[in-house]
């Protein structure tokens, strides 16, 4: 089964969209062919299931025009070499550097000079074309590798020359893109962290929670949970030769992930260790995507074709109550961040009231019209039910009692509407139990 | 309800509690008043709301309440003045509503900053902190969390309201930032002058009747068969999703709270008197909110962003806007909410002096006005000045820190309080928290 959905096309947009979260810029800002193009290339990335670290050097060493090649949109976004190292560093390898930008960060071992180092990676990336201009930013530009550049000490005014943060890199030949060196020896073998932050958030994802917290900020006082687990699932990662969609079968397919929630007298109070599963509100978009395949009543987003999904979105500047409501990240926010999956009261309400998620219930098209219609027995239309909103048939019990709510109705269909509302509207669907 | 005199621990007032309390009376303000007195803000409050009226994209400064008739007419434009309740002193020839409600309020002649761009001007007047890097015209921008989050963050909304409500969209940088989804504004788009507007969400979708929607709530309990984790160090998020369905139920059914959201129960007298058109009935919607004790509500208000034509885009802008303005002071002061009520009108920034080749004005952060009043704002005053021509911001200058600290204080919310982010960087919430000494009284 695990093989089946893998092979999905949502899978691939759902993985693009947690890597646009993460990513994406604000098309007003950047420019829409821009943001478009970048969208692409993460999702064309998961489509082919490119290795996790040739999607990072092609990111990080990306060239050429940002309406061609979707990866440069990232130097377009960022366009100075000290915004391209905090989110280098953080997103790839776990480290956060944006403290030492300033100041040599009093806790840690990274000191500002660590930071300029790093940086000095990017003093060679070139712009040329039109740069930004909001609120359109129409223009093209093309990201090339210059001949000279220099990224100084803010406070010595020394030259800094490029070096990792830890470890030997390659030499920079002169035909070299220094960027590229560096991507070597991110994605080389000796680098733990470049696996370790990536298992983690992938675990993270499916399990509830990462084994460190928060997912991209690996550092010794801030140790895993299970520290040899981190190790030993980095180095498969990479023994796996950084396939994405093989990490996730071999932690769907682990004894730990088929753990219940439900926990014994023994472990109830346990919620780091992974000894239960850890429940987690479904996000945004797949709550969205869930009603829309419950109620088979598509949404019609602006700026993108009939019948597209939420995963499916673009840019998040397309305008949805319902994402905004289950906090979807603010596409103005900065620095992006990994988005949390707190419950609110609008939530509620939302599910409860919100006008949109009643016409769909209550649609001519819909699932309970099309159920109220057929000749299908009031067991079948249940277990259909129960299948597409909680997927799992239901008990004697729960079927005893939705056949009385439906014999106790003579409107049929709206006996079916409410069953359905009610459904969605419990935390066994808004919830991975 | 709380004894006076009597030493209270923050935990209480229970939601349910003040529930019960607050929906009993008229219009929730004894629950109000025990919500505060417990309270989180740490300052003694003077204003239990706030009603932000934001003008997008910058209002004129000339052509509201400091216009200078001695400048050049390049400059004076072509409106002329008219004086006020304030002997002295004149605001400019449209705005007659509140010229005549002078006395009443403040006007800050002299707040000026360095972000002459939409995004950056929003972010900056929104948040009391600068952009921290160069910010465009078109972008909308968040690096520290907006008045409106703060107050919902501090301040306690009754019966699980939202404490954040933002009409009819939200601000450029009006979000939460680090503090959290949970703490943007709620939304409420539509035209409240239409006739059959609803607020969104908070009453049961048309066509829906109430008997059929309490056989649903049934349903819904008896095939709601998860199993809640109710020890409380498992930390189950289905526990709270509870309560806030709990909290929603209330707000559907409670006729009180009903109430607050329904405009349509206002006498057609006072609807009128706030101008029957959107942003009107907007600002009469506001007022509802703030009897439900709802902490803060901004009325986004857009284009005051005027390169050409000016005057005669004014011309048809300003006097209902002003007359709206107005007409929210009157009511507020009538039902002696005034007091308890900061009202504030702005924008990013003021307006190039020279009427540019199209007969408009650009950006200009060196100048700018800003209308306060209630919540103990001084009645009557005009603080500070521009120079003759009004360029530049010249007696008692005044930062964007001084005016959000201001405001933070008024609610009752200390803003030289530090915050910490998700990653746990200390963040001042504003970085000079000096209040306008004058207008806290």
């Amino acid at each position: 089964m695990v093989d089946a959905l893998l092979e999905r096309p949502e899978y691939a947009d759902h993985w693009a969209t947690k890597w646009s979260d993460l990513l994406r810029p604000n098309p007003y800002r950047v420019g829409i062919k821009a943001v478009f193009n970048y969208d692409n290339w993460i999702r064309q990335s998961f489509r082919e299931n490119k290795p996790y670290d040739q999607f990072v050097r092609e990111l990080v060493a990306a060239q050429g025009s940002t309406w061609r090649n979707g990866a440069a949109t990232l130097f377009r976004d960022r366009r100075s070499p000290d915004e391209v190292t905090t989110l280098v560093s953080q997103l790839f390898l776990g480290i956060r550097l944006e403290c030492t930008k300033c100041h040599h960060h009093p806790s840690e071992k990274w000191e500002q000079a660590d930071f300029y180092r790093f940086a000095a990676y990017f003093s060679r990336v070139g712009h040329k074309g039109t740069g930004l201009s909001p609120p359109i930013s129409g223009g093209e530009e093309m990201i090339y590798v210059t001949k000279s550049g220099s990224v100084k000490h803010p406070r010595t005014g020394k030259v800094m020359p490029p070096e990792p943060l830890f470890g030997e890199a390659a030499k920079i030949g002169p035909d070299d893109d220094p960027r590229a060196v560096l991507a070597n020896w991110m994605t080389s073998p000796q680098n733990d962290y470049f696996v370790q932050v990536m298992v983690n958030r992938v675990w993270a994802d499916l399990m509830g929670r990462g084994l460190v917290e928060p997912v991209d900020d690996l550092r010794a006082t801030n140790p895993p949970s299970n520290g040899p687990l981190l190790q030993a699932l980095g180095e498969e990662f990479r023994r796996q030769k950084y396939d994405i969609k093989q990490l996730i079968r071999t932690i769907t397919n682990s004894y730990v992930y088929s753990l219940s929630s439900l926990p014994s007298d023994r472990n109830v109070s346990d919620t780091r260790n992974f000894s239960r599963h850890y429940r987690q509100r479904l996000n945004a978009e797949v709550m969205h995507d869930a009603i829309c395949d419950i109620t088979e009543v598509p949404t019609a987003f602006a700026a993108m074709p009939p019948n597209a999904r939420a995963a499916e979105l673009w840019t998040r500047r397309v305008g949805s109550l319902f994402l905004d409501t289950f906090g979807r990240p603010d596409p103005n926010q900065d620095p992006p961040c990994e988005r949390t999956g707190e419950t609110t009261v609008t939530q509620a309400l939302h599910l409860m009231n919100a006008p949109a998620l009643h016409a769909k219930v209550t649609s001519d098209a819909g699932r309970a019209a099309r159920l109220a219609k057929s000749d299908r027995t009031e067991s079948e239309v249940i277990e259909e039910l129960y299948l597409a909103i909680y997927a799992r048939l239901p008990s004697a019990a729960e079927k005893a009692n939705a056949e009385q709510f439906l014999a106790a109705n003579k409107n049929r269909r709206q006996a079916l509407e409410d069953l359905m509302w009610a459904m969605l509207n419990t935390p066994e669907f808004v919830f991975k139990d | 309800m709380m004894q006076q005199g009597k030493p209270m621990s923050c935990p209480g007032v229970s939601r349910r509690h003040a529930l019960k309390l607050g929906l009993g009376g008229p219009f929730g303000l004894s629950l109000v008043e025990s919500l505060r007195a417990a309270g989180k803000g740490q300052r003694r409050a003077t204003a239990k709301s706030c009603i932000l009226i934001w003008m997008d994209g910058g209002p004129t400064h000339y052509e509201t309440f400091d216009p200078k008739p001695g400048a050049p007419v390049e400059i004076r434009g072509s409106y002329s003045t008219i004086s006020t309740k304030i002997p002295g002193v004149a605001f400019s020839q449209h705005m007659t509503k509140l010229a005549s409600l002078a006395d009443k309020l403040t006007v800050i002649r002299s707040i000026r900053h360095n972000q002459g761009n939409h995004g950056a001007g929003n972010h900056y007047m929104m948040t009391g902190a600068p952009p921290r890097i160069p910010v465009g015209c078109g972008a909308f921008v968040s690096f520290h969390p907006s008045m409106g989050s703060m107050a919902a963050h501090e301040l306690t909304a009754p019966a699980g309201l939202p404490g954040y409500f933002s009409l009819p969209s939200m601000t450029r940088s009006g979000g939460p930032n680090f503090l959290g989804g949970k703490y943007g504004p709620f939304v409420v788009g539509g035209d409240p002058n239409r006739a059959g507007f609803r607020v969104r969400d908070v009453a049961l979708p048309e066509g829906l009747l109430e008997p059929r929607f309490n056989s649903r709530r049934a349903l819904r309990k008896s095939v709601d068969q998860l199993v809640r984790l109710h020890d409380a160090t498992a930390g189950d998020p289905v526990l709270e999703l509870d309560e806030f369905y709990q909290q929603g139920r209330e707000i559907i059914t409670s006729p009180d709270a009903q109430r607050a959201f329904d405009i349509h129960r206002e006498p057609d007298k006072v609807r009128e008197h706030y101008g029957r058109n959107a942003f009107g009935q907007r600002a009469l919607l506001a007022r509802r909110l703030v009897q439900a004790g709802v902490p803060f509500i901004t009325l986004n208000q857009g284009g005051w962003d005027h390169h050409g034509d000016i005057f005669n885009a004014l011309n048809t802008k300003l006097p209902p806007f002003e007359h709206t303005v107005g007409a929210l002071l009157e009511d507020l002061d009538r039902l002696g909410l005034l007091e308890t009520t900061l009202v504030l009108a702005l924008g990013e920034f003021g307006r190039t002096p020279k009427v540019n080749s199209r007969g408009g004005r650009d950006h200009w952060s060196n100048a700018m006005s800003v209308m306060m009043a209630g919540g103990g704002t001084p009645r009557g005053l005009v603080l500070g000045a521009t120079d003759r021509q009004g360029y530049t911001a010249v007696e008692r200058v005044l930062s964007p820190e001084n005016f959000v600290s201001t405001v933070y204080a008024k609610l009752g919310i200390e803003p030289n309080k530090i915050l910490f982010t998700p990653e746990g960087r200390p963040a001042r919430l504003v970085t000079d928290p000096t209040p306008i000494a004058e207008l806290m009284s």
